[in-house]
């Protein structure tokens, strides 16, 4: 579920609402008392320290959506609720410590803490705008997505699936041949004796990308090995020298597979090469191929996704330890 | 057992239960970045603390220079990281409204101030007691804006909080000064002196319009124009303007008289004109004009001669300035009889007794001498005394030992039952306000004088005009920025009361008392700061 969509956003209206009053009202109120003073007012006037308190409060609720999100199971709200606070009052707090810091950096420690804010800011607004965008393209551009720790684990039965896949076509490997041979990085690389059952059973499991209306997903799929073809000796071939490495996780780099459009080619060529028996082979191998495309895409929107916490959450906690000092130092030099 | 390959434990088990327990990168790096964000903040705070050290700053002086918010005006830079030669700890420096209501007050650090500052209260004694709006120290007089920043020039809503509602501050509820202000272009009063209409109580007669007049004549008419070879040689260097022969008529300006006390004349030979020269004149302060002087400012022109005759001979004399009828009377004497005797050998001789006198009788060479001396003396007096152009009586008025002040001297009377009637004439005008000609430099006199200026509508010929402008030319300039009917800028300059108005009264107005300074401190200990609640 995004965050902002034509669904929620009448759940998100009266908080914009609410926000928006808050900062006119706010705004009001310092303006019509740095009038009477005929001054910018700071955070040590009633308004100043009023929007200094609010200020304070916000960014300590706001930081407490970590451990929030951190410890799901405690019962204390819906953690969709909490993000649309964070969301809001983040958003509010800009106007009121703006008007809290009487539009003067002041010195180093309020300069700091006004910097870290901002930037904080900055990049939760920058998040926002990544976590309503992307997760969109990801629905769209990925419907091989899985969980992204366990990617380079999923390429692995991708290569072990494509390698057995291989094998059952063409059958036994010749010397020198990789077809087969498990990938070394795959966890849950069969032994040889799961090798024999495989032989045995002949039967084997792929994942696979199927759609169903407007519902697209990977679903894994049982498939049985049939006898081999004659003359799929290309198959081998094509999976040793191109599919092979481009499964593993190192092996998008350089590969002409790496381009989908290049990729269709290819695979039209190979299949002009082989029996038509072994057609269902080359597909499956085309749709694992698609999938190592897809799981590159899923990383590479993944760390866009992700990584400006990486700026939001340390500075947010920077934010924190300095704004305490603030407060501090404030009162003790009131 | 081992999953069976293509079936649903292979399913199942190809990403493990427990995959979450495990952070990615990302995670890990948020995790340590935060870790390392927080230790880096209180570190950078703490080092404040320990670092620096003689000839920089003294220990601990960088982590409370970053709690400073600004730095100090020039004045107070020595304690600019010694908050508490000012501050008193979690007590505030500056009376805000809520501050006081939660019952913190700004004493402790009030004290830190008259230390060094020991001034008037400001109405203290009419204010009302516990009045909010009585300010602290800090509450006005707002440092850490920066070396330059102005302690004293203030907003005027820190004297408006007060004055809007003048009565509401005081014990009494009545209020000696108008009692509602808010703005000084919008219904801050007019000036006193103009409102009271008292007229200038100075005795001096002068016509203003006249000495602005080319040749010191108004209008058509057969008088002579006073030129600048009746001038001394000197005074015609000063009094000339550029392009003038000594024919020509003297044509005087403000600056000829009216010089800023920062104590120079302008050179006459400046392509500027005197006026102009004098108003760009640096100066200690050049704020006010230097008080009229005879000697300087009139001499020149006014010059106290008359003319002695003996028999045909004439000689000029010149009297000296400042002296009351009787001792005018013995100078002129004296001059007469100097005469006499500097001229004739046997006029001394008369006033030499060849024998031995007699009571009673008198000689009579001695008495026609005699005679001689008192007719010059009493011809003298006539013209210095009585009336028409170079007399005393053309500028003075006199005070008789009984009677009101006149401008005639009656000489059936004795000489020193008058006396010259001082001139009184005011040196600064604005009693509650200053003003300072030098900031105003860059305006004619014109703008604000027009009156002594003879083109004027209404010009200036008594001295009973008052020529100080009143508020309406004040706030041509002092008021909100804006545009008149042709188009024309208006406002724009300060209007804060702090422009014209001092806040801590002198000793005469009303319920003001002087603040007792605290004991002093070494100089060491003034320096550092001591902290001890003292101030610096």
């Amino acid at each position: 579920m995004l965050l902002f969509d034509r669904d929620n956003w009448p759940r998100h209206r009266p908080w914009l609402a609410f926000v928006a009053m808050a900062t006119l009202g706010a705004t009001l109120w310092y303006a019509v008392a740095s009038l009477m003073a005929s001054r910018l007012l700071g955070g040590g006037s009633l308004p100043g320290f009023t929007f200094g308190v609010i200020g304070g409060v916000i960014c300590l609720f706001e930081f407490l959506i970590w451990p929030r999100k951190k410890f799901r199971a405690w019962r204390i709200g819906r953690v969709q609720t909490w993000m649309k606070l964070h969301i809001w009052l983040g958003l509010l707090s800009l106007p009121i410590l703006v008007l809290h810091s009487g539009f003067r950096l002041g010195g180093s420690i309020s300069a700091a803490l006004m910097i870290l804010f901002l930037v904080v800011i900055a990049s939760g607004v920058w998040g926002l705008a990544l976590q309503n965008i992307l997760p969109r393209k990801m629905l769209v551009e990925v419907p091989a997505e899985t969980i992204h720790s366990q990617i380079d684990r999923i390429l692995g039965h991708h290569h072990d699936e494509a390698a057995r896949l291989v094998q059952e076509t063409c059958g036994k490997a010749v010397a020198g041949s990789s077809a087969r041979t498990p990938s070394a990085s795959s966890p849950e690389a069969p032994d040889d004796d799961e090798d024999e059952d495989a032989e045995e059973t002949r039967h084997f499991v792929v994942g696979a990308v199927r759609s169903a209306g407007k519902i697209s997903g990977k679903v894994l799929q049982s498939r049985s090995a049939g006898p081999s073809v004659e003359g799929s000796e290309a198959l081998r071939v094509f999976y040793d020298l191109t599919a092979g490495p481009f499964l593993t996780p190192d092996g998008l780099k350089g590969s002409p597979l790496r381009q989908a459009e290049r990729a269709r080619v290819i695979f039209e060529d190979l299949r002009t090469k082989l029996d038509v028996r072994a057609h269902p082979a080359a597909d499956a191998l085309e749709n694992l191929c698609d999938q190592r495309r897809q799981l590159a895409e899923q990383q590479k929107l993944h760390f866009w996704l992700h990584s400006w916490l990486v700026v939001h959450l340390p500075l947010s906690v920077a934010l924190i330890v300095l704004m305490f000092v603030h407060i501090y130092v404030a009162l003790k030099y009131l | 057992m081992a999953a069976r390959p293509g079936g649903g434990k292979e399913r199942a088990s190809r990403i493990p239960l427990n995959y979450y327990k495990k952070r990615d990168a990302i995670a890990r790096w948020k995790l340590g970045l935060s870790l390392l964000a927080a230790l880096f903040t209180l570190g950078w705070w703490a080092t404040g603390f320990s670092l620096g050290g003689p000839g920089l700053v003294s220990q601990n002086a960088m982590g409370r220079l970053r709690a400073s918010h600004g730095p100090l005006t020039r004045a107070h830079a020595t304690w600019d990281a010694r908050c508490d030669a000012c501050h008193a700890s979690f007590q505030p420096i500056g009376d805000d409204s809520w501050t006081r209501k939660i019952g913190l007050t700004s004493a402790s650090a009030d004290t830190r101030c008259q230390s060094c500052h020991a001034v008037l209260d400001h109405h203290a004694e009419t204010g009302k007691p516990g009045d909010t709006a009585l300010k602290s120290c800090g509450g006005c007089h707002r440092d850490h804006q920066g070396r330059d920043a102005s302690l004293v020039r203030l907003p005027a809503s820190d004297c408006t909080s007060c004055h809007k509602d003048l009565k509401g501050h005081t014990q009494t509820g009545a209020a000696s000064f108008a009692s509602a202000i808010t703005s000084f272009a919008g219904d801050h009063p007019e000036f006193a002196l103009i409102k009271q209409k008292q007229g200038d109580l100075g005795t001096l007669k002068f016509n203003h319009a006249l000495h602005m007049s080319k040749g010191l004549i108004e209008g058509e008419t057969q008088k002579p124009v006073f030129t600048l070879a009746q001038l001394g040689e000197e005074d015609q260097k000063r009094y000339a303007r550029e392009g003038q022969g000594a024919s020509d008529g003297v044509q005087l300006e403000c600056a000829s008289c009216h010089r800023p006390d920062n104590g120079k004349l302008p050179p006459a030979s400046s392509p500027l004109g005197v006026e102009a020269m004098a108003s760009l004149l640096s100066s200690g302060t050049g704020g006010y004009m230097k008080p009229i002087s005879y000697r300087t400012d009139c001499a020149a022109c006014h010059k106290l001669e008359v003319i002695m005759a003996r028999g045909e001979a004439e000689t000029k004399v010149t009297v000296p300035h400042r002296l009351q009828p009787s001792a005018l009377h013995e100078t002129l004497t004296n001059l007469s009889i100097g005469l006499s005797l500097g001229k004739d050998v046997k006029t001394l001789e008369k006033f030499t007794p060849s024998s031995r006198p007699r009571p009673g009788r008198r000689d009579e060479a001695e008495q026609s001498a005699r005679e001689e001396v008192q007719a010059r003396v009493t011809k003298a007096e006539r013209i210095l005394l009585g009336e028409g152009k170079g007399t005393c009586t053309e500028c003075h008025q006199y005070r008789p030992s009984e009677g009101t002040i006149t401008s005639k001297i009656d000489f059936t009377r004795r000489l020193d039952e008058y006396a010259v009637e001082p001139t009184f004439v005011e040196t600064v005008w604005y009693k509650h306000a200053l003003f300072d000609h030098f900031a105003h430099r860059g305006v004619s006199c014109q703008g604000c004088h027009e009156s002594a200026y003879p083109n004027a509508p209404k010009p200036s010929r008594s001295n009973d005009d008052v020529l100080i402008p009143g508020k309406s030319s004040c706030v041509q300039c002092h008021a909100p920025e804006g545009r008149d009917g042709q188009g024309n800028p208006t406002g724009g300059a300060g209007q804060d009361c702090t422009e014209c108005h001092t806040y801590h009264a002198d000793e005469q107005s009303p319920g003001v008392h002087r603040v007792e300074p605290l004991d002093r401190l070494k100089f060491a200990e003034f320096l550092k700061g001591t902290g001890d609640g003292k101030g610096p």
